[in-house]
């Protein structure tokens, strides 16, 4: 969509701290095989990702972000380093068997134990691609939808939405 | 000790707020919940975005509406989590600090819990419509006065003010009661027929919406149009200011500068009167001097005593001026009695004590402060101290006694930026030399030359001025037709000889005007 808009990968914006984002990622890398540590990777790494948005607050977009990883670092926290994921025949659709433990080593499966319930995977979104969203995943896509706006040069201020909410109601009311 | 309390108070609601937010999310544990508590919050996400309607200052959102459908139609759990998340959608809007954030939560929370309550607990005793409307009243109450204390504590303004404000807003109540009333309505809905009444509910707050848009667009119409008048009251007021400068700049002066006291007086000693009034009747109490004649207004000197009865008429003049103009009949006071002794023996009407309406008795304190501690062309303004002194030594006979302790008051807490704001300034006060001539031999060669160029800059720009209604080719004659005299290069000394203060005139300047005949 940010081509559409007519922009360019041309101006980065500045990050700081953006060096936390290497070990991040190596966390996550490492954390992908079945691994007795996978949990505390994943943990730590969700506290420095929090730790890197939280120093970047400034930005619109990295507030979003913010949200959602909060909601989904919650969820991760109180179930031991994994998010529960809702087993249901929208489950079924992308992962035939329902060991789920094989598959990822971060998931693991919802029970009347999980913590948190509501913030874990539980919503099943067919398109694009088959897969199980939580409700910070949500805010997180939002997020870096905006945030690859910006990428592109061509950011998206949220005041323009609330404009855009005073053009419907009536333009008396100028600030 | 009173920032201490605001700042418990303050992180209570940071601390209860998120508190109450995480033990929601936790126990939101029945999965038939969870999708509809998903939707309702990103609705309200939605709806923040976009803010559904725009008064001046606030916007009422459409969470408001979630939040007692929720409580109506989920569990007030859900109403906790979608009112956070619309508090968290503002505060993404406008970059609201962390703590801030928590704090607004706090009181979203705690209304949603107290109207969750009281819905459950009204439920079963009384037909649902009722308890939709009392669980809407409750909630509404509750969270405007949560955030008009926040508001307060965070503008330092007072809590009655605010709480004024905010509830005798009545479109912005209006909309808040009506919306959150929909919400209950399309909640009942919600348990009667399900996920297809909300159908019937959008409508209904669309239409409602609507119908509220008119009404606030109207009341903002209204209202700029009663800034616009009052804009141009006051433009036309300090316009009157301005035509005092035109003749005396000392008076404009001095009237800003007691405008600004006169206006601190009023707030000091809130004695019901328009602090904007005040300030203007300080402007213009000394506009009767338009009409008196420069001998007098801008004599540099001690006044005889037939100038003197002249300068005493200008309150009744000026009150004349302003007569027809529309002023209200506090400026019109102080303009016409603003030197009325209190003891009585004051001008032009001899009152005394209570008959001087307060206006005029506080602008006369005001008046004669500044009058004391100006420099005038014949003598020295006194320090603040002495100017003090001699108030409260007159307090009683001239002035009134309580004007006079406020002042003292309001003079000791001023700091030295308010005053340079106000007008006064704190350059060395320069010896004041009476008006004379001044011998030329007592100048060095700069000072005369510097004289000199000042009285060829002002010539200069005269004729200039004066060139322009000549008839083309200029005329001697015609400057001695309108003006009585040949135009000269210098003015004259009271002895005759044409010379600029310290230099001969034998010296030859420069001839500016080619054309003039010089003398």
């Amino acid at each position: 969509m940010g081509f559409i808009r007519g922009g360019k990968f041309s101006v980065m914006p500045k990050f700081r701290f953006a060096w936390i984002l290497i070990p991040v990622a190596l966390m996550q890398v490492l954390a992908l095989p079945q691994h007795s540590l996978a949990p505390l990777l994943v943990s730590v790494s969700y506290a420095l990702t929090l730790i890197f948005l939280a120093v970047n607050w400034s930005y619109e977009e990295v507030r979003i972000l913010l949200i959602g990883t909060a909601a989904n670092a919650l969820v991760i926290w109180a179930n031991g380093g994994s998010m529960p994921v809702l087993y249901g025949s929208a489950l079924t659709h992308f992962l035939p068997s329902s060991d789920l433990s094989t598959a990822s080593a971060w998931h693991n499966l919802l029970s009347s134990h999980s913590r948190f319930p509501l913030l874990a995977d539980i919503m099943y979104i067919p398109y694009p691609v088959p897969d199980m969203m939580s409700f910070g995943d949500i805010f997180i896509a939002a997020g870096g939808c905006l945030l690859i706006q910006r990428l592109m040069n061509k950011p998206v201020p949220l005041s323009h939405l609330a404009n855009l909410g005073m053009s419907g109601a009536g333009r008396g009311s100028k600030k | 000790m009173k920032e201490e309390l605001h700042r418990i108070y303050l992180t209570f609601f940071a601390v209860v707020g998120p508190s109450i937010l995480l033990y929601s999310l936790y126990s939101l544990t029945d999965p038939r919940l969870w999708y509809i508590t998903i939707v309702a919050s990103l609705l309200a996400v939605a709806g923040d975005l976009v803010p559904t309607l725009h008064l001046r200052e606030m916007a009422i959102s459409v969470g408001n509406l979630l939040v007692v459908f929720s409580i109506v139609s989920i569990s007030t759990k859900s109403a906790v989590v979608v009112i956070s998340l619309s508090v968290l959608t503002f505060a993404l809007i406008g970059a609201i600090s962390p703590f801030m954030m928590a704090v607004n939560i706090g009181q979203a929370a705690l209304s949603a819990e107290l109207a969750g309550y009281v819905w459950h607990f009204l439920i079963g005793s009384l037909p649902p419509t009722l308890s939709v409307i009392l669980c809407v009243l409750v909630y509404f109450t509750t969270n405007t006065f949560l955030v008009a204390t926040v508001i307060s504590i965070r503008q330092g303004v007072a809590l009655g003010n605010t709480i004024k404000v905010i509830y005798g807003n009545v479109p912005l109540s209006l909309a808040y009661i009506s919306t959150s009333v929909i919400g209950g309505v399309a909640g009942l809905l919600y348990n009667i027929w399900g996920a297809s009444s909300v159908v019937i509910s959008l409508l209904m707050y669309l239409f409602l919406r609507q119908m509220l848009q008119q009404r606030i667009n109207d009341a903002n119409i209204i209202q700029d149009y009663a800034q616009e008048v009052k804009r141009r009251y006051n433009a036309s007021i300090t316009s009157l200011a301005h035509a005092i400068d035109a003749r005396d700049s000392y008076t404009f002066g001095h009237s800003l500068r007691v405008a600004a006291l006169s206006k601190r007086l009023t707030l000091k000693m809130e004695a019901g009167l328009n602090p904007e009034e005040v300030y203007f009747g300080g402007l213009l109490h000394d506009i009767g001097k338009i009409a008196i004649p420069d001998s007098i207004l801008l004599k540099p000197g001690m006044l005889e005593a037939s100038e003197l009865v002249t300068m005493m008429s200008h309150p009744i003049l000026g009150e004349q001026i302003l007569r027809d103009s529309g002023v209200s009949g506090n400026i019109l006071s102080v303009v016409r009695w603003h030197h009325e002794w209190v003891a009585g023996g004051g001008y032009p009407d001899n009152k005394s004590g209570e008959d001087i309406p307060f206006v005029a008795r506080l602008v006369s304190v005001a008046d004669a402060f500044d009058a004391m501690v100006s420099n005038r062309p014949y003598r020295r303004g006194c320090s603040v101290e002495d100017a003090l002194e001699r108030l409260k030594a007159f307090a009683g006979r001239q002035f009134d006694r309580r004007v006079v302790d406020a002042i003292v008051q309001v003079i000791e807490s001023m700091t030295e930026e308010e005053m340079l704001a106000i007008g006064y300034t704190n350059e060395p006060v320069l010896e004041v030399l009476p008006i004379v001539d001044l011998p030329g031999s007592e100048l060095t060669l700069a000072e005369r030359l510097d004289a000199s160029r000042k009285i060829i800059e002002w010539e200069t720009a005269a004729i200039e001025r004066y060139a322009l209604e000549a008839p083309k080719g200029g005329s001697a004659l015609f400057w001695q037709s309108r003006y009585g005299h040949l135009p000269s290069m210098f003015p004259r000394r009271s002895d005759g000889r044409r010379s600029a203060a310290g230099v001969d005139a034998d010296v030859a300047l420069p001839s500016i005007a080619a054309g003039w005949e010089q003398d």
